[in-house]
């Protein structure tokens, strides 16, 4: 069985005030300094708070959508493979030509939110900070399973790939 | 003052916090998450991978990519525990002065320098992040874990660079970020269900010590069995649906391995949910796509078994404790699994007490380690603990509505002051009735005390300013003071025990107010429909009196008209009918308040014409003008009576 101790601090009984109520002498001075300096402090505190929240709305309002982002990626992805898989005779039709067209609006939408998709090459090395393995053993990039995309330089998604 | 680290080494997951300005929060690492994988791997090329890094190589590179190092630090060759991941573990575990050693590379480290790497990286991450040097942490571990265990993990810290201040049960961090601490003799169950381990423990709070009365467990029960239950089933209903089996499809495997988790984390809020993957796979009479729909309660019989397993070590840790569940009297939630609704309800069920979740079970423990740090640290110290309100306080304005000035939550000491008036003519006092709680109406809510300010000049209803003050201070007595802006006059009355209400009372009138929200906005909607109708009324009325022969009578018949249509429907339970008659009358009003401002502007050019020196018309308009006047006006007694 384990306990755990803990230390709060002690609160500073010294100068203030006597315990035994024999004399109670109060250093008004020095009372006044402990809470200005308090004071000081706190607006300190509030001050650095301020600059530190500015600080994090700032990246929020950079990475806010890259949550919102992150739930279209699959989309695109099987729009992708869907393509991969027009019939034979359907190949010319306009209407798939359309189709064509709503996933060229959907790149764009990623493309002016700063979402670029991460290029990789058959044969590239490996690297763990671009690439996700899914399958194989090896130091090489034998397919891409999954396109991978970075958003204002931050990898939202690595790149899904077999290795060899 | 440097700031103590408080990290919850896991098993699966490490995350990280500090006390700033006297609250803790979670530091995020490098990549942006909030919490690590407790992850170790050397690449092919002898580079050291830590973290979400080495999770991503983990497939191409098993026996040199290190994982639940917790499992095994700080434990002896021999140790079930130990013997049991040997043949679990893609990595080599050997034997080492009675001691384990795991093999990495071509290299044998001890588990608590594998640890020592995580450390670090959550280290360096830290700094990078707080822009600081951190050199002191305090570490936290679960209850169950020995003398041995301790001295591992602690080594593990200082092998990172880090002055461990101290080890601490994670139950005990978690209760701290409650703080439960400050609950002196109370009796505290820690339910932690995470990704691969489930702990029980029991807690009694002492005078100064949080004590570990007893703890069980399963060391192999945990988020991912869950996770495997809905796996097996998509690939199970999948395989009857289209005759394929997706388990050996590396990616579509992954793909349903995220549906899954979504889906699971879906059904915590919703009662159904879909799993959509189109062209999941391909055979030769072309793409096959994946759409089932889940609802709970199929997810609670797929895994209703592994919650119940929970329960047994409930029973024991009890029993060693040598209490009953009537005997606890806090219980709290830790791990994310804790977030799925079955979970709450059997945990609820068992110990027949509402569980604490409130603060996120993924990050409680790492957030009440850096609150064990800033004690240490003595960053707690110099923070003034100040209190909320615990309720919204207001008045009671016209038509019998509630109007919060300190809304609940709000950190006191604090003050708020606004701007009310009469409801009508030659009104000559207003009651200022103290009203807290969270409901819309004010006779709903409870009555704190109420107080006469009179001598008010007479005028017409709307212009008199009376400012009302909230004040709370930082002992929670409230101060409300009324002053009539014309004469300076005031009023105040002082209530001490404003927040004399217990934990339970507070709850209870949240809850109250949550379940009849609905119906108390509909309510207000009502008596500000009313309230609204009223004003126009009041002030159309009053623009024909004054406009006298200024306005034909046959410009003033519909709008009589629709006056009286008002007044009719005015008191009426009708709020749609009021509504439109109230819209009705603004707009016929509309055109007489055209056709006076055009008059007035023909009257103006004239005058102008005669006396250029006159001031222009338009100042005297703004004089009249109170802007600062709110809407919403004081009840008079008459208005008391009415309702």
């Amino acid at each position: 069985m384990q306990s755990e101790e803990k230390k709060y601090p002690e609160t500073d009984k010294k100068g203030d005030k006597d315990d035994k109520g024999k004399k109670i002498e109060i250093d008004y001075k020095k009372l006044a300094e402990k809470y200005l300096d308090s004071w000081k402090r706190c607006q300190a505190d509030f001050e650095n708070f301020k600059k530190d929240q500015a600080k994090t709305r700032e990246e929020f309002a950079k990475y806010a959508k890259m949550d919102v982002i992150e739930q279209i990626l699959p989309v695109l992805d099987n729009f992708e493979v869907s393509l991969e898989h027009i019939p034979e005779k359907e190949k010319d039709s306009a209407w798939v030509a359309g189709i064509t067209h709503i996933k060229r609006q959907i790149e764009d939408v990623l493309k002016n939110n700063n979402v670029e998709e991460i290029v990789v090459k058959i044969g590239d090395k490996f690297d763990p900070e671009i690439h996700e393995a899914v399958v194989g053993k090896g130091e090489k990039v034998k397919k891409i399973l999954q396109k991978g995309y970075r958003m204002n330089g931050r990898i939202m998604r690595a790149v899904r790939v077999e290795v060899a | 003052m440097p700031k103590i680290l408080g990290i919850d080494l896991g098993t699966t997951n490490s995350a990280m916090a500090v006390v700033e300005a006297g609250s803790p929060k979670i530091v995020e690492n490098k990549e942006g998450a909030r919490t690590t994988p407790s992850m170790v791997a050397i690449s092919k090329s002898n580079e050291r991978l830590v973290g979400l890094l080495a999770k991503r190589q983990a497939v191409t590179n098993p026996e040199n990519t290190l994982f639940s190092i917790k499992r095994l630090i700080g434990r002896r060759f021999e140790d079930e525990e130990v013997q049991r991941d040997i043949k679990l573990m893609p990595y080599k575990i050997e034997k080492s002065n009675g001691g384990v050693k795991v093999k990495m590379g071509d290299k044998s480290y001890t588990p608590q320098e594998i640890s020592a790497m995580i450390l670090q990286k959550l280290k360096a991450d830290a700094e990078a992040k707080l822009g600081e040097t951190i050199t002191e942490a305090v570490i936290t571990v679960p209850a169950y874990f020995d003398d041995s265990q301790r001295k591992a993990t602690k080594e593990a810290g200082e092998i990172a660079g880090l002055t461990v201040k101290r080890i601490i049960n994670e139950p005990t961090a978690a209760a701290l970020a409650y703080g439960f601490d400050k609950k002196k003799n109370e009796k505290i169950a820690v339910y932690d269900l995470g990704g691969g381990t489930f702990d029980i423990s029991i807690l009694e709070v002492g005078d100064d010590t949080v004590e570990v009365k007893s703890t069980h467990g399963d060391t192999h029960l945990g988020g991912d069995d869950f996770d495997q239950k809905i796996i097996s089933w998509i690939l199970d209903e999948f395989k009857k649906d289209q005759g394929i089996d997706l388990s050996k499809d590396s990616l579509a495997l992954q793909r349903i391995k995220e549906a899954a988790e979504k889906a699971k984390v879906e059904l915590s809020t919703a009662m159904e949910t879909e799993i959509n993957q189109p062209f999941i796979t391909s055979d030769a009479s072309g793409p096959k796509h994946m759409v089932m729909k889940l609802t709970r309660a199929k997810l609670e019989e797929l895994v209703g078994d592994l919650v119940e397993k929970t329960l047994g070590p409930c029973k024991y840790a009890l029993e060693d404790a040598k209490l009953s569940t009537s005997d606890i009297n806090e219980v709290v939630m830790v791990g994310g699994m804790t977030r799925m609704p079955l979970v709450m309800q059997t945990v609820e069920k068992f110990f027949a007490k509402l569980p604490n979740a409130t603060v996120n079970p993924d990050e409680v423990v790492a957030l009440g380690a850096a609150i064990q740090g800033g004690v240490l640290s003595g960053d707690v110290k110099d923070v003034l603990l100040l209190d909320v309100t615990p309720l919204t306080v207001g008045i009671e304005t016209l038509g019998g509505v509630r109007t919060a000035l300190i809304n609940r939550n709000t950190t006191v000491p604090t003050s708020k002051s606004q701007v009310f008036s009469t409801a009508a003519d030659n009104q000559p006092s207003v009651e200022i009735h103290v009203l807290q709680g969270e409901r819309e109406m004010a006779v709903d809510n409870k009555t704190l005390g109420r107080f006469m300010l009179d001598g008010i000049p007479p005028s017409p209803r709307g212009v008199p300013q009376i400012e009302v003050s909230f004040d709370i201070d930082a002992n929670g007595i409230l101060s409300v003071k009324a002053k009539d802006k014309a004469t300076g006059k005031e009023q105040s009355i002082r209530i001490e025990a404003s927040t004399g209400l217990s934990k339970e009372e507070v709850e209870k009138m949240a809850k109250d107010a949550e379940a009849h929200a609905e119906e108390d906005k509909k309510k207000k909607e009502a008596v500000e429909a009313r309230n609204l109708a009223d004003t126009l009324v009041y002030t159309t009325e009053k623009a024909l009196r004054e406009a006298g022969e200024k306005i034909s009578a046959d410009k003033k018949k519909p709008v009589e008209e629709k006056i009286e249509a008002l007044k009719k429907l005015k008191d009426s339970d009708d709020i749609a009918a009021i509504k439109k008659a109230t819209e009705e009358l603004s707009q016929e009003a509309q055109k007489i308040g055209q056709e006076l401002y055009q008059a007035a502007q023909a009257a103006d050019k004239a005058k102008a014409g005669e006396k250029t020196e006159e001031k222009p018309p338009s100042t005297e308009a703004t004089e009249g003008k109170k802007d600062d006047v709110k809407e919403g006006e004081v009840v008079d007694d008459k208005d008391e009576e009415k309702k």
